[in-house]
């Protein structure tokens, strides 16, 4: 009986606490703009006056990667030392493998609020489009200023209302290339071997005879890799308006701001059709559909093709990271988009009990080439050598050991070191060319507009479980499109297509209006 | 439990209802002080939560660090949640899949693990008989990712034994070899395979636990009556063990809006080519709501999925009620 009263009371507790949070609840709009404001005042006086000592905390960040590699901790430990002078911070890093492990791990914390201060998001995992309008992270559009200044001015006043919702930035974008084009990744040790001539890949189709031969002459080896996720379907340059499982974008060369329904365009019926005959002639493999882990082979070095996201000097830092000699070849031109302004950020989460303290290492992470060049490739003399000023050797320990090998993820990649194996004589040349490709791209009409799905949340999630049923076969080849295009878009109409175009149309004219 | 005590003890039914609960509970009172470590997990674990269906009907967004202050702030929607579900023009497949496969997987479970229950009790051998059940046992405790594996390795297109190996030796020629991950009319076969050879040894324990229970006297007199042991088996062990089928079954319908999602998503690979006939309610789920993150409406599915499940229940044990009284569940 005793227990039975503990019991009680244990319930009586829950529920008292329950009723304690009902009763903060009450005031809804003022505690929302509150908890920020009141932290940034506390905080203001702690940055202006050095001489107030700061709490020690823990910041614990996570990502997305290659999984945690095995230095980790001497890594963080080195990093600690750094950041403990500085803002009294320590730093748990935890990186995550690549798609689901990431997205769910992420989605269940963010959902259950369990406690953390940083996280990865952009427009392709941990969607910042959808989380960030529905309160996930914290606004950092008012502490910028205090805590960030330097963060800011270096991003510039483009890359910030680009990546900003309303007005309001919600995340810091890593400051990298501003711009992307679509195009090929190709093996060049198969190529030389093979004697195929890339300098005559001009367009998507060109690369079909380079494809026999490889086919005719390496078996075992994928001529051409497309698979979920990593999608040929991407070639197209679509400025898409939620993400590559919405249908719904703009042409991604910027020749007007129609919503149009991508997956039953012209190009996307050509390029379905292409990838069929691929895939009845065994370019493309049999099980594409199901594959889930295609770095393997890539890293294996069987597959010859795949297209990839594109940047000047691409197949560099590919051909380091797969231990395989790549050589890229573009296709599509250079454009800015949102997509590239939300491409990799790092956000603050409303559940952080910190978030001046995080900003302050984000700031400190953008503008400090040391810590910098520590996260992205680990200790120096353990991980890598350096060969010249800014150019960097990896080291065997460095392989093994602490990785990542996402510069463009980690903090202000114009001031990483390069790898000694790329082509460019130093880092200060290779970034030279990013800002020329950056300032060569063409801005997108529709640069800083960021679709609400709120309005036609519902309908937006019954076209992703349709888009899921049926892109998998289209954009590897597997169904034929002559029979399965039809039954996708009948099928995406009556789950309410209609109304979440006209949704997005009426949402880009707005924004086009007010520019 | 006082229910199943109370279906055990058949006639003690009446004097538990004269002396009332107070009566019952001073006269069992160790009984039910042992008892209360698992209710209160129970509670704690199934009950508590449950007011979190409310989630359902909110537009769960986040405002705070705490989960209570996230959901008391969020705006109420009414149904608005339950609409994804009927927006798409899928929700008759998936509901379709989700009930004909838990259908087919209850009656072949049931007929199946009787079945086995039955032949590993006449084995005369006691080691044969029990390394025959731990061998049926053993695909239990896999788990669906290994087993994934397995009929990946069996089936793939490119590598796979059956097309590379099998078919081959027996002289299929290359083109007429099928394709396993394309060709939905295959899988509700293959599913209902996998899904009873990993459970067909589990079940069965339940079973051959209870046939073990039947007291011997029923089997010795019939022999001497020159009763078969095939006509044993008819008149003694099925009428003996018809309770506990009833019961078992009776649960499993509670769960038949539930899919195993490790079966209908990793088995599957979760082939979007399928989607016909691999497509159930909780695959649906994921595949529409992954990249959202709404908790609103992926609870509104889960609360669709209990309250399906609880009116089936209900009624199912009405009818068992109205059939044979003495077999309902409650």
């Amino acid at each position: 009986m005793q227990k039975a009263k503990r019991l009680i009371g244990l319930i009586l507790v829950l529920c008292l606490a329950v009723t304690f949070v009902v009763g903060c609840g009450n005031d809804d709009g003022a505690s929302n703009s509150t908890s920020p404001s009141t932290s940034t005042a506390s905080g203001s006086s702690v940055a202006a006056d050095s001489s107030v000592v700061l709490d020690p905390v823990e910041l614990k960040w996570y990502v997305i990667g290659n999984g945690q590699p095995k230095d980790m901790d001497a890594v963080l430990a080195k990093v600690n030392d750094y950041l403990k002078p500085k803002i009294n911070a320590t730093l748990k890093l935890s990186i995550f493998t690549w798609g689901d492990d990431f997205e769910q791990k992420m989605g269940a914390k963010v959902a259950s609020g369990e406690e953390f201060d940083i996280t990865f998001t952009s427009n392709w995992a941990l969607n910042y489009l959808q989380n960030a309008p529905k309160g996930a992270f914290v606004d950092l559009t008012p502490m910028l200023d205090q805590y960030a200044p330097q963060t800011k001015a270096l991003l510039g006043d483009k890359v910030i209302k680009g990546a900003s919702i309303d007005g309001k930035l919600f995340a810091i974008p890593t400051n990298k290339e501003m711009a992307h084009n679509w195009g090929f990744l190709i093996n060049k040790d198969l190529a030389d071997k093979n004697g195929i001539d890339i300098s005559t890949i001009k367009k998507f189709e060109d690369i079909e005879p380079a494809l026999k031969i490889i086919k005719e002459k390496e078996p075992g080896v994928e001529p051409f890799q497309t698979v979920v996720g990593e999608s040929a379907y991407r070639i197209l340059d679509f400025e898409k308006m939620v993400d590559d499982n919405v249908p719904g974008a703009i042409y991604g060369d910027g020749r007007d701001t129609k919503v149009i329904n991508d997956f039953d365009s012209p190009e996307a019926k050509t390029l379905f059709t292409t990838l069929h005959n691929w895939f009845k002639a065994g370019y493309i493999r049999k099980d594409a559909d199901t594959i889930t882990d295609w770095q393997a082979n890539r890293k294996a070095g069987k597959v010859f093709s795949a297209v990839a996201s594109l940047k000047p000097g691409k197949d560099g830092e590919e051909s380091v990271s797969s231990g395989i000699n790549w050589v890229q070849v573009d296709i599509t031109k250079p454009m800015a988009t949102t997509r590239e302004m939300t491409g990799a950020m790092q956000a603050i989460s409303k559940s952080s009990k910190n978030p001046e303290r995080s900003l302050m290492f984000l700031e400190l992470f953008n503008t400090d080439p040391e810590l910098c060049n520590l996260i992205n490739y680990g200790i120096e003399g353990t991980h890598y050598t350096k060969v010249a000023d800014t150019k960097i050797e990896v080291t065997q320990a460095g392989k093994d050991g602490y990785n990542p090998g996402t510069p463009w993820m980690f903090g202000n990649q114009f001031n990483t070191y390069i790898y000694d194996s790329e082509k460019f004589d130093s880092a200060t040349a290779k970034w030279d060319q990013f800002k020329a490709y950056n300032e060569s791209a063409t801005a997108s009409p529709i640069l800083g507009f960021t679709f609400n799905s709120e309005p036609v949340k519902t309908k937006v999630a019954a076209l992703t479980g349709i888009k899921k049923q049926f892109m998998p076969g289209l954009e590897t080849g597997k169904s034929d499109p002559a029979t399965v295009l039809p039954k996708f878009i009948d099928k995406l109409k009556a789950a309410g297509l209609d109304d979440v175009l006209a949704e997005m149309q009426k949402q880009v004219d707005t924004f086009s209006a007010n520019k | 439990m006082e229910s199943s005590l109370t279906t055990k003890r058949g006639k003690a039914l009446k004097s538990v209802h004269k002396h009332g609960f107070l009566y019952e509970l001073k006269k069992n009172k160790v009984l039910f002080l042992m008892m209360l470590p698992a209710l209160a997990v129970i509670l704690v674990n199934n009950y508590l939560p449950m007011a979190g269906v409310l989630i359902a009907f909110k537009n769960f967004k986040y405002f705070g660090r705490n989960f209570f202050e996230n959901f008391f702030k969020s705006k109420w929607v009414g149904l608005e949640n339950f609409e994804f579900f009927t927006a798409t023009p899928d929700a008759f497949t998936i509901t379709r899949n989700t009930l004909l496969y838990n259908l087919a997987f209850i009656v072949i479970g049931l007929v199946i693990s009787v079945f086995f229950a039955i032949i590993l009790n006449e084995i005369k051998g006691k080691y044969t008989s029990k390394f025959y059940q731990a061998s049926m046992f053993l695909p239990y405790f896999m788990s669906w990712i290994v087993v994934s594996y397995l009929v990946f390795a069996l089936l793939s297109e490119e590598q796979g034994f059956v097309n590379k190996s099998l078919l081959p030796m027996l002289g299929v020629s290359a083109d007429a070899l099928p394709t396993w991950y394309g060709d939905p009319g295959k899988w509700p076969i293959i599913l209902t395979l996998v899904n009873t050879w990993k459970f067909t040894g589990y079940n069965c324990v339940v079973y051959v636990a209870a046939i073990a229970g039947i007291d011997q006297e029923y089997y010795e007199a019939a022999t001497v009556d020159g009763a078969s042991r095939f006509y044993q088996i008819r008149k003694i062990t099925i009428p003996l063990l018809t309770p506990l089928m009833v019961i078992l079954t009776l649960l499993a319908v509670g769960r038949v809006f539930y899919s195993d999602f490790g079966l209908f998503f990793s088995v599957t690979r979760n082939v979007g080519t399928l989607f016909e006939t691999i497509g159930v309610i909780d695959t649906y789920v994921y595949n529409a709501l992954r990249n959202l993150n709404d908790v609103g409406m992926a609870s509104a599915a889960g609360l669709y999925q209990s309250l399906c499940g609880f009116i089936l229940v209900l009624s199912s044990n009405l009818i068992v009620r109205k059939i044979d009284p003495d077999k309902a569940l409650f």
